[in-house]
C-alpha cells in the first residue's frame, strides 16, 4: 500500500511536522484534503451568488429599458478603478502563495500587505459609490426615491445592484479578516515550502472574490 | 473469513499508546462533549437532537391531527392551526429529516466505514453541529414570538406580508443551511481522501455511496436556499422587491429559487435512506447486494436528475406551459434510477436467509411504503393529473409516504442496526419488532386514508372541511395516535437497554469496516489502520455459496 | 492512500515570475477592452455577449493560473466545472420559464389556460396608463400578466390570506410595470 510507505512522518517514531493533524496519515493527504475542501466551499459560493445573478438576468430580460438607463447612473470609472485594484490584489495574492512556496517570508509578508491594502482601497471606492447612490435616492425596492427619469422598474435595478455588490462587499470584508489572520501567522513564521496550505486556501478564496467581480463589473456598469 | 485484515505492522502510529478507552468514556465531563471534535460523539449529539426535535415536530403533528378530528373547532382556531402545521413542517424538514441519517448516523459511521480516524475536518464538524443548534434556537424562538403561518415553503407574496415572526424562522433556516453545507463538504472530502488502503470505490459500503450523493446535493443546492431565504428576509425588512409584484418583482421566481433547492433536498432526505436500506437488507438477509454498481451509480444519477425536475412543484403556479411540459417529462426520468434500486433490493432478498430482526422489519416496511410514495409521485408528476391533485391531501400522503415511510423508517431501522455499535447494549428484539409493526400499521392508517380523501378533493392546509371528509379525517387521526404509540415504544425500548450492564454480544455479524473495530469504538476508531481486501457484503455465507457454486 | 500517491507536496509547483506578470497584463488588457467596447454602442444582446465572453476569458485566466487549476488535481477542476454547470442549469431553466410564459396560446385551452388568456387580455387593454410607458413596459407587461394569473390558484393559506397580493396585484402590477416610471 502506498499509504503505508508514505506514512513516514508517523512511522519510525520520527518527529511530526508541527502542523500535522493527527487524523491524517501524511502531510500530503492533509494538504490535498484541505484544498479539495476549499474548492468545494468555492463551489458552494458560486451557487450562493448564482441566486443574485439569476435575479439579474430575469429582471434584465423583463425590463431591458430599465437596465439600459439605470446603468448610466453607475460610474464606469469608479467601477473600472475597482476592477484594476482587485486584479492587482489577485496578482499580489498569487505572488504571496509563490513566496510561501519558496519559503520567502519577506516576500510573503509584503505581498499579503499589498493585498490587504488593495482590499481597503476597494472598500473605500465602494463607499464613495454607495454614498453617491444614496444621495440620488437610488436605493433598492421600496426605499427607491430617485428623481431622474428611468423607464420601467429602476428600483429593481438598484435592488440587484445593491444585493450583488453588497454580498460581494461582505466577502471582501471577510477576506480582509482572513488575510490579516494569515499575515499574523506569516509574521510568526508558520509557513514555508513544507506547509503553506492556509496561504493557498485563503488565496483561492480571494481569487474567487475577484472572479465574482470580474462578472459584476460588465454586468452592472457596462450595460451600454 | 473476515472481509478485512488488520495490519499490525509496527509502522502504524495508533498502536503505540497501548490500551484505549472507548469514545464514551475516553474523556470526561460536560465540556468534553460540548467541545468534542470526535465524529462519534458528534454523531450521538446529533442523534439526540434529531430525536428531540422529532418529538417536538411530532407533538405539533398530533395537535394538527387532533384539530382535524372534526370539521369544527376542536382545540385551536384557524390562525393557530396555520402556525401549528408550519411548525410541524419546518421542524420536520429542516431539523429532523435533513440531518437525520447523514449528520447523526452518517457522522458516526462514515469514518468507521472508511477505516479513518475521523472526518477530514473535525472542527468544521463541531461547527456544523453548533450552527445547527443555533438555527434550531431561532426556530424555537418563533414559538414564543407568535409562530409562523406561511407553511414550510415560505411562498411569496404572502410570506412578505404576514405579520407572523417569519423573519426569525427564515434566519433560522438560513443558518441551518450552512450546517448542512458544512457537513456535505466534510463528507465529500472524507470519502475522497480518507479511505483506508485497499478500500477502492467499488468496495465502499452502499451507505457511503449514498452519503456521497447526498453530500454532493447538499453542497450544490443548499447555497441557493440560503441566498433565497436571505433575499426574503430583506424583502420582509426593507422590501427590496425581487419577489414582490408591487415593485415589479416576480413571486413565482421565488418558487423557482426555493424548489431549485428543495427538490434536490427531497433527495437529500431520501438518498441516505436508500443507503441505509442497502445495509439493512444485506446484513439481515446474509446476502451480497444484487447489483452493487447499479445501486451505487443510481444514487449519483438521482443526485443529478434531481436537479432537473424542480418545476413539477410549479405546475399550477403560472409557470409557462412549455416549462411545465418539460418538467413533467423529466420528472418521470427520476423514477428510473429509483426503480433500479427497489428492484435490486428485492432481488437481494430473493433466496436470502431473511432474518426478521427489528432492522429488517423496518427495511421491509420501507420497501412497501417507499414504493407507494414513489409511485404516487409519478401521478403527481403527470402535469394534467397534478392540476387536480395538487394542494390536496393526496400530495400530503405522497410526501409522507416517502419522507416518513421512507427516510424516517430507514432512520429508525438504522438506529436499531447500529445501536449496539453506538452504545454496546442490545435492546429487546421482541419489543423492537412489535413497535416496528405498530408503526407500520399506524402509518398506513394515518396516511393511506389521506390518499383517498385527497383524491376526492380535500385540500391541504385547511382548518375545516366538508362533512363528506369527516370519516376519513377521523380514521387518519386515530391512526396518528397509534403511530405515536409505536414510535414511543421504539424509543423506550432503545433507552431501556442503556440500563443494562456491560457490553452485550454483537448480533448482526456485518463485515464492513465499522464492524471490525471495538464496540463501542475506541476514541481513534482503530488500533491500527485497517487494510481492506474484500467487498462490504462478503459475508461468510456469501463466500461459502460462491465456492459451493464452483466460482 | 492510492488516490494521492501521485502528489508530492514536498516539492511545491512554482511558476516563474513572468507568468504572473504576463497574466496580470492580459487581465488589464481585457479590462480595457471591455471598458472600451461599452462605448461603441453595440446592440444590446451583442454587447452582453461580448462582455460575457471577455469576462469568461478573464475568469479562465484567474482560475487557471492564479488559482493554479491547470496544474492541480483533476478533482478540483471537476468541482468548479460541476458547480458552474449547476449554476447554468439554474439560469437556463428558470429563464426558459420566464421567457416562455404566455408563449403557447391554444385557441381553446383548459380552464387553467383560459385564466391565463384572460389575464393576457386584461394586460393588452390596461386601465388608462400614462402615454409613452407602453413601449418600455410592453414585453415585461405581457410576461408579468401571465405571472400574476396563476397566483390565484396557488397554495391555500397564501391564496386565502393574500388574494390581493396574488392575482390582484400580480396582474395589476403588469401594466404598472410600464406606467410606474411615467408617473414618477
Ligand atoms: C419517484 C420519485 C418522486 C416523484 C416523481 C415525486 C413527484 C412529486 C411531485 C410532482 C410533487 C408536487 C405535487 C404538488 O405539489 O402538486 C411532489 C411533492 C412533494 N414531494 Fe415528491 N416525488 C418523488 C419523491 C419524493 C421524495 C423521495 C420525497 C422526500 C423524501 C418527496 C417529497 C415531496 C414533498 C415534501 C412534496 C410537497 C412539497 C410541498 O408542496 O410542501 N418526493 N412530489
Ligand atoms: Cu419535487
Amino acid at each position: 500500500m502506498s499509504s503505508a510507505t508514505n506514512a513516514h512522518d508517523d512511522a519510525h517514531g520520527q518527529a511530526h511536522h508541527k502542523f500535522h493533524q493527527h487524523h491524517f496519515l501524511t502531510m500530503a493527504q492533509q494538504a490535498s484534503s484541505a484544498k479539495f475542501g476549499m474548492w468545494l466551499f468555492l463551489g458552494q459560493e458560486v451557487l450562493f451568488f448564482s441566486g443574485l445573478f439569476m435575479a439579474y438576468f430575469v429582471f434584465r430580460a423583463l425590463y431591458p429599458e430599465t437596465w439600459l438607463h439605470s446603468a448610466e447612473y453607475l460610474s464606469k470609472t469608479m467601477g473600472g478603478i475597482n476592477t484594476v485594484v482587485l486584479l492587482y490584489s489577485s496578482l499580489t495574492m498569487a505572488l504571496a502563495v509563490r513566496s510561501a512556496q519558496l519559503s520567502d517570508k519577506k516576500g510573503l509578508i509584503i505581498n499579503l500587505i499589498q493585498t490587504i491594502v488593495c482590499a481597503f482601497i476597494f472598500m473605500v471606492v465602494k463607499y464613495f459609490e454607495y454614498s453617491a447612490k444614496f444621495d440620488h435616492g437610488f436605493l433598492p425596492g421600496a426605499l427607491y426615491h430617485g428623481h431622474e427619469f428611468i423607464p420601467g422598474r429602476p428600483e429593481l435595478f438598484f435592488t440587484v445592484y445593491f444585493t450583488m455588490t453588497g454580498l460581494h462587499g461582505i466577502h471582501v470584508v471577510a477576506g480582509i479578516g482572513v488575510l490579516f489572520w494569515i499575515l499574523k501567522r506569516a509574521i510568526r513564521g508558520d509557513f514555508d515550502s513544507t506547509y503553506y496550505i492556509p496561504v493557498e486556501n485563503v488565496g483561492l478564496y480571494w481569487h474567487l472574490v475577484d472572479l465574482v467581480w470580474i462578472f459584476l463589473f460588465p454586468l452592472l456598469y457596462l450595460v451600454r | 473469513m473476515s472481509a478485512t485484515t488488520i495490519d499490525h505492522s509496527p509502522s502504524h502510529a495508533a498502536g503505540e499508546h497501548g490500551h484505549h478507552d472507548n469514545y464514551l468514556v475516553a474523556k470526561k465531563g460536560i465540556s468534553s462533549w460540548i467541545w468534542t471534535v470526535d465524529h462519534k460523539r458528534l454523531g450521538i449529539m446529533y442523534l439526540a437532537a434529531v430525536i428531540l426535535f422529532f418529538i417536538v415536530g411530532g407533538l405539533a403533528a398530533i395537535a394538527v391531527r387532533t384539530e382535524l378530528m372534526n370539521p369544527t373547532k376542536d382545540i385551536m382556531d384557524a390562525d393557530a392551526y396555520n402556525r401549528m402545521f408550519t411548525l410541524h413542517g419546518a421542524v420536520m424538514v429542516f431539523l429532523v429529516i435533513i440531518p437525520s441519517i447523514p449528520a447523526s448516523l452518517g457522522n458516526f459511521v462514515l469514518p468507521l466505514m472508511l477505516g479513518a480516524k475521523d472526518v477530514a475536518f473535525p472542527k468544521l464538524n463541531l461547527a456544523s453541529f453548533w450552527v445547527y443548534v443555533l438555527g434550531a434556537a431561532f426556530f424555537i424562538a418563533t414559538l414564543v414570538t407568535g409562530g409562523v403561518d406561511t407553511g414550510w415553503t415560505f411562498y411569496t407574496p404572502y410570506s412578505i406580508k404576514t405579520s407572523s415572526s417569519a423573519t426569525i424562522a427564515l434566519l433560522g433556516a438560513f443558518i441551518l443551511g450552512f450546517s448542512s453545507i458544512f457537513t456535505g463538504i466534510n463528507f465529500l472530502v472524507t470519502i475522497h481522501k480518507m479511505r483506508a488502503p485497499g478500500l477502492t470505490w467499488d468496495r465502499l459500503p452502499l451507505f457511503v455511496w449514498a452519503l456521497y450523493a447526498t453530500a454532493l446535493m447538499q453542497v450544490l443546492a443548499t447555497p441557493v436556499l440560503a441566498i433565497t431565504l436571505g433575499l426574503l428576509v430583506l424583502e420582509r425588512t426593507i422590501h427590496i422587491g425581487i419577489f414582490d409584484p408591487v415593485y415589479g418583482g416576480d413571486p413565482v421566481l421565488f418558487q423557482h429559487f426555493f424548489w431549485f433547492y428543495s427538490h434536490p433536498a427531497v433527495y437529500i432526505m431520501i438518498v441516505p435512506g436508500f443507503g441505509m436500506i442497502s445495509e439493512l437488507i444485506t446484513v439481515h438477509s446474509r446476502k451480497g447486494i444484487f447489483g452493487y454498481k447499479p445501486i451505487a451509480i443510481s444514487s449519483v444519477a438521482i443526485a443529478f436528475i434531481g436537479f432537473l425536475v424542480w418545476g413539477h412543484h410549479l405546475f399550477v403556479s403560472s409557470q409557462s406551459a412549455l416549462a411545465g411540459s418539460i418538467f413533467s417529462f423529466l420528472t418521470f426520468a427520476v423514477a428510473v434510477p429509483t426503480a433500479i434500486k427497489v428492484f435490486s433490493w428485492i432481488a437481494t432478498l430473493y433466496k436470502g436467509s431473511i432474518q426478521y430482526t427489528t432492522p429488517m422489519v423496518y427495511a421491509l416496511s420501507f420497501l412497501f411504503l417507499f414504493s407507494i410514495g414513489g409511485l404516487t409521485g409519478l401521478f403527481l408528476g403527470s402535469l394534467s393529473v397534478d392540476v387536480h391533485l395538487t394542494d390536496t391531501y393526496f400530495v400530503i400522503a405522497h410526501f409522507h409516504y416517502v419522507m416518513m415511510g421512507g427516510t424516517i423508517i430507514a432512520f429508525i431501522g438504522g438506529v436499531h442496526h447500529w445501536w449496539h455499535k453506538f452504545t454496546g447494549k442490545n435492546y429487546n428484539e421482541k419489543i423492537g419488532v412489535i413497535a416496528a409493526i405498530i408503526i407500520f400499521v399506524g402509518f398506513n392508517v394515518t396516511f393511506f386514508t389521506q390518499f383517498i380523501f385527497g383524491s376526492q378533493g380535500m385540500p391541504r392546509r385547511y382548518w375545516s372541511y366538508l362533512e363528506q371528509y369527516h370519516t376519513g379525517h377521523m380514521i387518519s387521526t386515530y391512526g396518528s395516535y397509534l403511530l405515536a404509540v409505536g414510535l414511543f415504544l421504539a424509543l423506550f425500548n432503545l433507552l431501556a437497554s442503556l440500563r443494562n450492564k456491560g457490553v452485550a454480544p454483537e448480533r448482526w455479524r456485518g463485515v464492513s469496516l465499522e464492524w471490525e473495530t471495538a464496540t463501542p469504538p475506541i476514541e481513534h476508531n482503530f488500533e491500527s489502520i485497517p487494510v481492506v481486501t474484500a467487498g462490504p457484503y462478503d459475508f461468510p455465507e456469501v463466500r461459502a455459496a460462491r465456492t459451493g457454486n464452483g466460482h | 492512500m492510492a488516490n494521492q500517491a501521485h502528489e508530492n507536496h514536498h516539492e511545491p509547483h512554482v511558476l516563474p515570475l513572468p507568468v504572473y506578470y504576463g497574466i496580470f497584463g492580459a487581465l488589464l488588457g481585457l479590462t480595457i477592452l471591455t471598458y472600451a467596447v461599452s462605448f461603441v454602442g453595440l446592440p444590446e444582446s451583442l454587447a452582453l455577449g461580448v462582455a460575457m465572453l471577455v469576462a469568461s476569458t478573464k475568469a479562465a485566466l484567474v482560475a487557471g493560473v492564479f488559482m493554479h487549476l491547470i496544474w492541480d488535481e483533476k478533482l478540483n477542476i471537476l468541482v468548479l466545472a460541476v458547480s458552474v454547470l449547476a449554476m447554468l442549469l439554474f439560469f437556463g431553466v428558470t429563464l426558459m420559464d420566464e421567457m416562455s410564459r404566455g408563449l403557447i396560446l391554444p385557441e381553446e385551452g383548459t380552464l387553467f389556460k383560459q385564466n391565463e388568456d384572460a389575464a393576457l387580455k386584461e394586460a393588452a387593454n390596461p386601465p388608462p396608463a400614462e402615454p409613452g410607458a407602453a413601449q418600455a413596459g410592453g414585453k415585461g407587461a405581457k410576461l408579468k400578466a401571465a405571472a400574476g394569473s396563476g397566483e390565484g390558484s396557488a397554495a391555500a393559506p397564501a391564496a386565502a390570506a393574500a388574494p390581493a397580493a396574488g392575482s390582484g396585484e400580480g396582474s395589476a402590477a403588469a401594466p404598472a410595470a410600464g406606467s410606474g416610471s411615467g408617473s414618477r
